[in-house]
Formats: structure tokens, sequence, C-alpha cells
């Protein structure tokens, strides 16, 4: 009895290395036999959350186009840096990528994170969501100009809220502000999430939340919320009839694109077949379907564009915190 | 009524039955595996749920919602780790009562409290889903404050003997909290430059360091014999639960469920501190409230009801706004999205049978529980016979495996074995854990809603007592901590005059 309970607590132990995934040793020589074992995909947010379900996105189709399958690790914290340095460290053999947001290029500048904009390259976009500013439906403003209008009347009463300091709806939220001209005479109320900003809006402890669209899609239908712009150069399928910052006259255009990242140094044959990898999945019709129902709208770039998308985007971001005095 | 019945009718499938008592199993497991929090057990089901129709997949998922909640109470009993963030509270007194030979009374205890916690929390959700859901929208930041420093005040009743002791505790529970960056202006505070440190402390590397560490060190001290001890057996009649047990507490259950489900509507607040504040209430309720934390059922029934019946509480939100009542709630709304159910204002109108069907799912998971929990609490009782030295260094390794795991992280287990350290040397100078424990779990949510309630008034305190609710919960703090400052001067009194005869 006793050997069987012993056995039990071992194998207790074994599932709570089994579960805990991560390390996968690194034994593989690079060379075009590229990949011999799972690829590992770390994401830098909780499990379950919504980069961790949109990295997940990707997977089904791993073993088909990449020969082998890609496996998903969540290494939490710092606004997605724990999981940027790990990669950033990691043995550039093209094992280990990163499933990263604009809050890559944000921690860049806003953290003192270890590594550099030049420890990543950019494999392929993956999704492109554009974040919309939301007022509960009974708000005597029904668009920028309007909003703009009633903050002048009201100096220090209108009050924003976003899912955390220095999360890329942070930065967005405050983009979309300073356009308008608005963000010296109002309140800014972060919260930690969309949700919890949400109910503070619908039970008027704060005027207005900065979220996905997706977190309001419902809010809007029932009649709960109504959408004031939204920061994206065209106008977005959830909110056909919603104008976009630009179409009124503001120049907050900024949206969030995430994608797949590798170790700077990993070697050029390897960035090719992983390049070739990701177009075939991104563009498979099947992560279409997946990524559009989960309110994560697929958008394809290729490893050549996508790099200068993100090196694009690392200098703008400094810029935009320098001009919002965030750094 | 008719779509109730179909949904119900639905329900009564060999695919839907057997999904429900493999994620009760699946999450008893992974509630009693430290580092394998409720909502990774949830996150690690979601790929699979994915293939399968979706009341399958909601019955999978709520059974192991239920089963983690009750999972996570094991290993506070057993080996005074908690399994999960939630089952904190219940190490108290379960592994007391565990040190005492009679951890299967324990065990049922929490399977029973879990149960009627549960039942209790289906119940409040049935019922009341539509009038509680505005209670999420009264509360804005100076009620969360309100509803904190509340739960600060109950501090004072678990500090044990030496009040002040237990202030210092507390205190250094509070600045534990603050480690990391701050919510609202995002400066970074006792970092060390170390980004881990970046969102501050994780809770399981505290919970885990001060309880199970902590009493891991405590038993090398007492020496050799004392490892290879075996364990007495007491008489079955000593380490079951009787009739008679349950019901008597029956009341501090029903109660702590109660209470357990209205802070599950509240989003963001979580688990642990349901179950603090369930076990404090319960203590200062009760006519022998010296006895918590020395081994005693009604220490495991107020954290254990309340930790389950925390599930229906947070699906009001999650299901009504659309808004997750907790981190397992937040993935819960992934995977019903997922399946085509959209969780918000509307689900009610449009797709009220998806509705039923949760109700049901949650229903029927709590029975499920109560099932697998009956058939699996002789075998994990059991585990308490191993001997010390074998079972100690098992322990030892399932504590650093569970912290790593939460973030794959090994920072977060160096950090458990700091924890552990600290925790021993307070439990040797005599501070008690439970105020350092509840004080850091509540810091971080007590800091963050007065900085926006301040915001908000333009820094004018007069906030907190111009809304009704935070004045009434605010006042009532006050007069909590000054009546048990009263008890307990009056009890040193008795104590100094017992001690001059």
């Amino acid at each position: 009895m006793k050997k069987l309970l012993a056995v039990l607590m071992i194998a207790m132990v074994a599932i709570g290395f089994l579960t805990a995934g991560g390390a996968t040793e690194s034994t593989a020589k690079t060379t075009i036999d590229f990949p011999t074992k799972p690829v590992e995909l770390i994401v830098g947010f909780a499990a379950g959350g919504g980069t961790h379900i949109a990295a997940e996105l990707l997977s089904p189709e791993a073993t088909e186009f990449l020969g082998k399958p890609l496996q998903i690790t969540t290494k939490p914290g710092a606004g997605g840096a724990i999981g940027a340095t790990y990669v950033a460290d990691s043995k550039p053999d093209g094992y280990t990528l990163l499933y990263a947001t604009m809050s890559l290029p944000i921690s860049l500048y806003m953290d003192s994170v270890d590594f550099k904009k030049d420890d990543f390259v950019g494999i392929a976009c993956a999704s492109n969501v554009a974040p919309v500013l939301a007022v509960r439906a009974d708000a005597p403003y029904n668009n920028a100009a309007e909003l703009i209008a009633w903050t002048k009347a009201h100096p220090g009463q209108f009050s924003w809220s976003h899912p955390g300091v220095g999360s890329t709806l942070h930065v967005l939220g405050a983009d979309m502000m300073f356009r308008m001209g608005i963000i010296d005479t109002i309140k800014e109320v972060p919260f930690s999430g969309t949700g919890e900003g949400t109910a503070a809006v619908l039970g008027g402890h704060v005027n207005s939340v900065v979220g996905f669209p997706t977190s309001f899609m419902d809010q809007v239908a029932a009649g709960k919320m109504k959408i004031l712009g939204v920061s994206s150069p065209q106008r977005i399928a959830e909110f056909p009839n919603v104008p976009t910052f630009l179409e009124q006259g503001y120049k907050a255009v900024l949206t969030s694109t995430r994608g797949v990242f590798a170790p700077a140094d990993t070697p050029k044959e390897v960035l090719d077949i992983l390049d070739k990898a990701f177009e075939k999945i991104i563009n498979s019709e099947s992560y279409k379907q997946r990524g559009t129902a989960i309110g994560e709208p697929p958008m394809y770039a290729n490893a050549r564009d996508f790099n200068q998308m993100y090196q694009d985007q690392c200098n703008m971001i400094e810029e935009l915190l320098i001009t919002l005095g965030l750094i | 009524m008719g779509i109730l019945l179909n949904s119900f009718t639905n329900f009564l499938s060999f695919q839907v039955i057997s999904a429900l008592f493999i994620g009760v199993a699946f999450g008893i497991l992974g509630g009693a595996l430290p580092g394998i929090s409720p909502s990774m057990t949830i996150a690690l089901l979601l790929p699979i749920s994915l293939y399968l129709p979706a009341d399958v997949a909601i019955a999978m998922m709520m059974g192991s919602y239920q089963g983690s909640m009750f999972g996570g109470s094991i290993s506070a009993i057993l080996i005074n780790t908690p399994g999960t963030a939630s089952a904190a509270a219940t190490t108290l007194d379960g592994y007391q009562m565990a040190l005492k030979g009679q951890s299967g009374k324990a065990l049922h205890m929490a399977l029973y409290a879990s149960v009627t916690g549960g039942m209790v929390g289906v119940i409040i959700l049935l019922v009341m889903a539509k009038p509680l859901s505005m209670v999420t929208l009264k509360f804005g930041p100076p009620e969360y404050f309100g509803l904190m420093v509340l739960s600060l005040s109950l501090i004072a009743g678990i500090s044990g003997k030496s009040f002040t002791r237990g202030l210092i505790s507390a205190c250094l529970g509070l600045l534990m909290a603050t480690v990391g960056m701050d919510p609202i202006y995002g400066t970074k505070r006792f970092t060390f430059g170390n980004i881990n440190l970046g969102d501050g402390v994780q809770t399981l590397s505290i919970f885990i360091g001060v309880f199970a560490l902590a009493e891991i060190l405590s038993q090398l001290t007492k020496g050799k014999e004392e490892l290879t001890r075996k364990e007495e057996t007491l008489s079955l009649e000593q380490n079951t639960l009787t009739f008679k047990e349950y019901f008597g507490n029956l009341w501090t259950i029903i109660k702590s469920g109660v209470i357990g489900a209205l802070i599950g509507v509240l989003p963001g607040i979580g688990g642990s501190t349901a179950c603090f504040i369930a076990y404090a209430e319960a203590q200062r309720n009760s006519d022998h409230p010296e006895k918590f934390g020395t081994g005693i059922i009604e220490g495991i029934a107020a954290p254990e009801a309340a930790n389950n019946a925390v599930a229906g509480g947070a699906l009001v939100p999650t299901l009504t706004f659309g808004i997750p009542g907790d981190v397992v709630t937040a993935i819960l709304v992934g995977a019903l999205i997922a399946h085509g159910i959209k969780p918000g204002p509307l689900l009610f109108t449009d797709d009220i049978g998806s509705v039923y069907t949760i109700y049901i799912a949650m229903f029927f998971a709590v029975v499920a529980l109560l099932v697998v929990g009956k058939l699996g609490v002789p075998l994990f009782a059991k585990i308490i016979n191993l001997r010390k030295s074998t079972l100690l260094p098992m322990i030892f390794i399932i504590c650093v495996v569970g912290t790593y795991s939460t973030r794959t992280n090994l920072f977060d287990a160096a950090s458990m074995l700091f924890f552990g350290a600290l925790g021993f040397i307070l439990r040797k100078n005599k501070f008690p854990i439970p105020p350092f424990v509840i004080a850091f779990v509540i810091g971080a949510q007590l800091e963050s809603n007065l900085k926006r309630s301040l915001i908000l008034s333009d820094g004018s305190m007069s906030i907190f007592f111009t809304r009704p609710i935070s004045a009434i919960l605010i006042l009532v703090a006050l007069t909590m901590a000054v009546l048990m400052l009263v008890r307990n001067y009056k009890d040193q009194k008795k104590e100094e005059a017992k001690s001059t005869e």
C-alpha cells in the first residue's frame, strides 16, 4: 500500500513536470533539415487571455505546413516583456519564436528591458486589430467633435479608462485623445482589463473605455453602449457604420498588429522555411475563419514586409511616446 | 419553461454526462496540483473543448471549474500547500486537522462544504442573476475601496493572541503588495531592476512559500524522530464526519456561500479574498473564536463553501454583461464565443437556451463533484500515512514545480524559497501568518481603487463618504475594528487577571 502511495506521489510530481511544459532541450543543429522537432511559440501573456488564444489560432495547421507541431507556451508578465526577454535570450535556431503584439515596441521604450529592437526579426504578420472608443449609450456626445465640444465645456470631467499602464490600448487610447486635442483636459483611470473598465462605464463611474471591437459588439447591439470612433485607416467590419477618427478629421490611425518574431541571429535558411510555412498557415481558409470568428481579423504580411512594419512601428511608437510625455 | 426542459433533456446524454465527470476529475487533479490554477486547468481543456459540441464543452468546463475549486483543498489540508489561491484559507485549519490525524474528516468537510457552497452559488445565479448584475454596476472604485477596507479590518479578528504582532504581519503583507508596477502611474517599485518583479510577487509563490515551505522547514527543526515517526491512525469514528457536524455547520456554510457568491459578482476581487472574508466572518460569529487555526471543521467549512460559490457569482456578470467575474470565467468567455455563444446583454433575450444549458451544467457539476469527491477522498487521505522523510522531499518538489509552472518562470520558484524563509522566521517569532497573506491579497485592490477614486474626485476624500455604499462599508469596517479591539483588550485583561491570581 505504502509503495503504491509513493508511486502515486511520484506520478503527481511527474504530471506537474509534464504540464509545466516550457524548457525544451536545444540539441538540434541548424541545418536545412528544419524543423526536426516541435517549434515553441512563446506568448508573453496569461494562458487563456486574448493574445494566447490568438496565438493558439496558428497551431492547428502547423503540422501540415511546418512539418512539426507548434507548441504554444505562455510566459506572462510585465506587459509581455518577460516572454520577449526569454526569446531574445534563447538559442537563435528557429525553435523558439515569439508571438507578440504592439506591446513589443512599446515595452522597448517604456520599460527598462534587457532586449533591443534589433534582437528580433519579424517572420509573419498574423492579424490586425483596431481599437475603438466606447461610451455609455446615453452619453451626451455621439462623435469625436461632440466629445471635444463637451470636454471644452466641462473641463476635467471626462474620464477614460484602459486596461493598464503600458498596455497597447493605453498607448493607442492616449494617441486618440492626443489627436483629438483633449488629452490635457480629461482624466485617465486605468483598470486591470477591458472587462473591469467596461463595467465601470456601464455603471457610470467613468465615461469611456478604449478597447478592441469584440469587447463592445454585444453592448452596442443591445443598446447599452455606443462607439465614438475607430482608430484605423479604414472602417472595420465589426462596426461598419462607425466612422473612423480619420474620417472625422483626427489623425488617430494606429492599430495593433500581431505576429510571429524570431531571435535576430536565426540563420537565413531557417527564417526562409518559417516565412513560407507561416504564409501558408495564415493564408489558409481555416485560420481566416477561426480568426474572424473570435475577433482577431487576419492580416498577412511576409517576413520582409512585416519586419519593415516592425521597424517603422518602433520608430513611430518612440516618437509618439515622447510626444505624449509617457517616456 | 419549455426551453428550460428542452435544455435539460438535451443535457441528459451519455456524452454530456461523461464530459461532466471527466471535467470534474480533471479539475480536482488540476486544483490539487499547486501551480495548475483553476484558470490554467480550463485553459488546458480549451483546445480539446473546441472540437466538442457546445453542450459537451460547457459541461466539461463547468465540471472542471467546480472540481478545481474543491481540488485546491486537498493539497491545502494534506500537505499545507494551497493547490489554488482560493484554498489558502483552508490551510489554516485543514492542515492542523491533518496533523491531528483527522485528514479524512477534514477532506469530507471540505467536500460537503464545497458541494453545498456550489449549490448556493447555483441557486443565487438561477434566481438572482439579473438583480445581482446591478450590484456589479453599482460598485465603482470607491465602493471597491470600501469593501477592501472592510476586508482589512477583519484581520484584527484573526491576528491570534497578539494584536500588535498581527498588525506587523499585516503591514508586511501590504508592503509586499506594493512590489511591482504602480497600478495607476506605472512607476516601478521595489523591483530592483528585475523584470520578473514587474507585475509584483506572484500570489502562489507567497502562499506556497509561507504555508508549505515554512512548514517543511519547521518540521525539519523537530529532529530525526519526528521525521521517521509514523502518523498515528485514529479510530474511524474520530476521522469521519458525522451528520451532526455537517448540519451543525450548515448555517456557516450557507452564509459563506452567500459571501462567496456576492464577491464573485464583483469582477477582479477573486476567490482567495472571498475565502478569507468567509473565514474571518465565521470566526467572528463563533462561540469559540480562539479555536480557529487549531484545526476545527468550521475553519474548513467557511472558505470551502465560499470558493465554490464564487463560481456561481462570477457567472453573473459574465453572462449578463459579458464581463468576466474572475480569471476562470474570462477563459470561459473565450471558449463560449468560439462555440458561437456570446455572453453579454443579448444572451438572455437571443439565446436563453444556452443560458439554461450553462445553469444546468453548473448544477450537475456540483452533483458530479459530490460523486467524484466521495470516491476520491479516502484515496487522497492516505497520503498522510507516508513517512515524513518520504513525504517532505516530495512536497518540496511539488512546491518548486508548482511555482515554476504558473508562469513557466524559474524566478517564481526562487521567490517561493524566499517567502518560505520569511514565513519560517515569522512563525518562529510568533508573528501570525494569516494577516500577512490576507493583507497581501487585498493590498493591490485596496491601493488601485483608492487611487482611482481619488483621480475621479480630484483628490478629495469626500468621495468615500458621499457615496452610500462605500460610506456604509467603511463605517461597518470601523465599527468592527473597534469592537474587536475592545474584545481583544478585555481578553488580555482577563488573562492578566488569571496570571496574577
